[in-house]
């Protein structure tokens, strides 16, 4: 037989999208007080939905007739809790909008859904909520992602994330917060928050701490997609919003080059140019350009640059280092972080060879915050390897190998550390 | 070609035991399986039932005898049924042999549609 292409991915992207989405307007419909009964609404539609697919196959237009499922299952909630009068006329406007639109092309439906989801994940980071909330909250709301992949993603267990997930629905019931765009100060303190949540989750995608995959493609796009949400929406848009898109895009721009052939780690200076997404790279350059439409200088809008200047360079030895180590310089002014001076000094060697790296990476390993960290050790070798200091580097090698938390990133230690020994590759 | 009814039979009690987001994934597996069949144009038609709520029909004594059932406590219960062209047996057991039904122990059953008017009455063993 013929077999199509897997349709998995391509299902798991439209349950989570679609689940966002019910989520959001139903969360609109409700109050954010009942955010409990939205997700176990949303949980039985998409079960029911997907039971009854895996007969007829999944329909052409799957939101409304999710919107459809959710509205009947939202209405034998609120029958059950009694809140029926009040709230059942706008779940009626609701569904009959989603069959409405169901005859109608896609860019001729209301632009409500993309506001629904925008007010959502603002609501997620309300300042009430503890940073770790806010993300938890967010990628299940707005990302569907289920309480076991955030655990994956956090590396904790799922009943920390589940009672995450509690403590925060409480916080919001509590405080009772409105489901509604938040303005002047209020907005930029949650849009700001947002930002971080997405960077946090493009970073787990990007560069996977644990296990032994080198990145999570689905936490790296769904950054990207709520990124282009906020960047795309008139009551976010900002300078800082391109920012950050431009500089998840120009670092996702390089995924495709980062696995060699046999799936194995591959450094950036190992990077082929031509490998890197052309498209990504393109969006991210427009991006960059909108970034830099304000005075703003944010350390997204300083990131983005460092991202730019690498996926611009034509390879690896013609990169501007002395740029960007004028970037890191900028960024440690405002926010003094030990990775950033860690890469700082890399940059730094590129820019004025091995003995001013090392030089500039000695005084860093007294830094708690770098002392798990194998980029340090690492680093460290490949300048003594530069040096011919080949003993020095392979036991900086060796720490670095005892760091790291990632399979691939130790195989690709322990590769080069063979190297340096003259030792056959492994 | 052929046609044959695909019946899957289900153990209600071994979906009891999942969390719903375990079922979700499940489920997905279930409809990978028939995006790809309905992209090949395999399935001709098909149709999930209703897990409880039917209804069984019988003359007893020369009366029309209406029970209820299947119920969700019952071993087996007729979850869906597809309608799926294939050449033949062979080839249509090949077709469903990757249907994750399989894969998590639950029953398959296939039967060839009997077709009239001029065209092969009967499917190929």
């Amino acid at each position: 037989m013929t077999a199509a292409a897997d349709p998995r991915p391509l299902l798991d992207q439209l349950v989570r999208e679609q689940s966002g989405q019910l989520v959001a307007t139903l969360t609109r419909l409700l109050g954010a007080a009942q955010l409990d009964l939205v997700h176990d609404c949303v949980q039985d539609a998409l079960l029911q939905a997907l039971r009854v697919w895996s007969f007829e196959g999944v329909p052409t237009r799957p939101a409304a007739w999710l919107a459809q499922v959710a509205k009947h299952r939202a209405l034998d909630h609120l029958r059950r809790a009694r809140m029926l009068a009040a709230k059942a006329p706008e779940l009626e406007r609701w569904a009959q909008r989603s069959a409405a639109a169901k005859r109608l092309e896609p860019a001729a439906a209301d632009g409500a859904p993309a506001d629904d989801v925008l007010h959502l994940m603002l609501l997620c980071c309300h300042p009430a909520l503890s940073e770790e909330s806010r993300v938890a909250l967010t990628l299940k709301c707005a990302g569907g992602l289920e309480v076991d992949a955030i655990a994956r993603a956090f590396l904790v267990d799922e009943r920390a994330i589940e009672q995450r997930l509690v403590r925060a629905k409480r916080t919001l019931r509590e405080v009772n917060v409105p489901f509604a765009l938040p303005t002047g100060d209020e907005l930029r303190l949650r849009l700001d928050a947002l930002l971080d949540v997405i960077y946090l989750l493009f970073n787990e995608g990007y560069s996977a701490t644990r296990g032994e995959e080198l990145s999570r493609a689905d936490l790296v796009r769904e950054a990207l997609r709520l990124g282009a949400l906020l960047a795309d929406h008139p009551a976010t848009t900002a300078p800082r919003v391109h920012a950050l898109q431009a500089l998840m895009l120009l670092q996702a721009a390089r995924l495709p080059a980062t696995p060699d052939d046999a799936g194995e780690l591959r450094m950036l200076a190992e990077q082929p140019r031509k490998e890197f997404d052309a498209t990504a790279r393109a969006r991210g350059f427009w991006h960059l350009a909108r970034a830099a439409t304000g005075d703003e200088l944010t350390r997204f809008h300083l990131e983005a640059g460092i991202a730019a200047l690498h996926a611009g360079a034509p390879t690896h030895a013609a990169t501007d280092w002395t740029r960007i180590v004028w970037h890191y310089d900028r960024l440690l002014e405002s926010n003094a972080s030990p990775i950033h001076e860690l890469h700082r000094a890399i940059a730094l060697g590129n820019a004025r060879g091995p003995a001013a790296a090392l030089a500039a990476l000695a005084p860093l390993s007294v830094e708690a915050r770098l002392a798990r960290h194998p980029t340090l050790p690492a680093a460290r070798a490949e300048f003594l390897a530069r040096l011919e200091r080949r003993e020095e580097a392979a036991a900086a090698l060796a720490e670095a190998i005892a760091l790291a938390t990632n399979g691939a990133q130790r195989r690709w230690l322990a590769q080069r550390r063979a190297a340096l020994l003259g030792a056959p590759r492994g | 070609m052929a046609k044959f009814m695909v019946l899957l039979t289900d153990d209600p009690s071994y979906w009891a035991k999942m969390t719903p987001a375990q079922m979700q994934e499940v489920i997905k597996q279930y409809v990978a399986w028939s995006m790809q069949m309905h992209a090949t144009k395999r399935i001709k038609a098909g149709h999930k039932l209703v897990d409880e709520g039917g209804k069984r029909m019988q003359k007893v004594r020369g009366k029309v005898k209406v029970t209820d059932g299947p119920f969700a406590e019952s071993h087996e219960v007729i979850g869906g049924f597809y309608v799926v062209e294939a050449d033949g047996y062979d080839h249509c057991l090949e077709l469903l042999a990757g249907h994750p039904h399989l894969a998590h122990g639950q029953r398959i059953d296939v039967r060839a549609i009997e077709e009239m008017g001029g065209r092969r009455r009967r499917a190929k063993p």
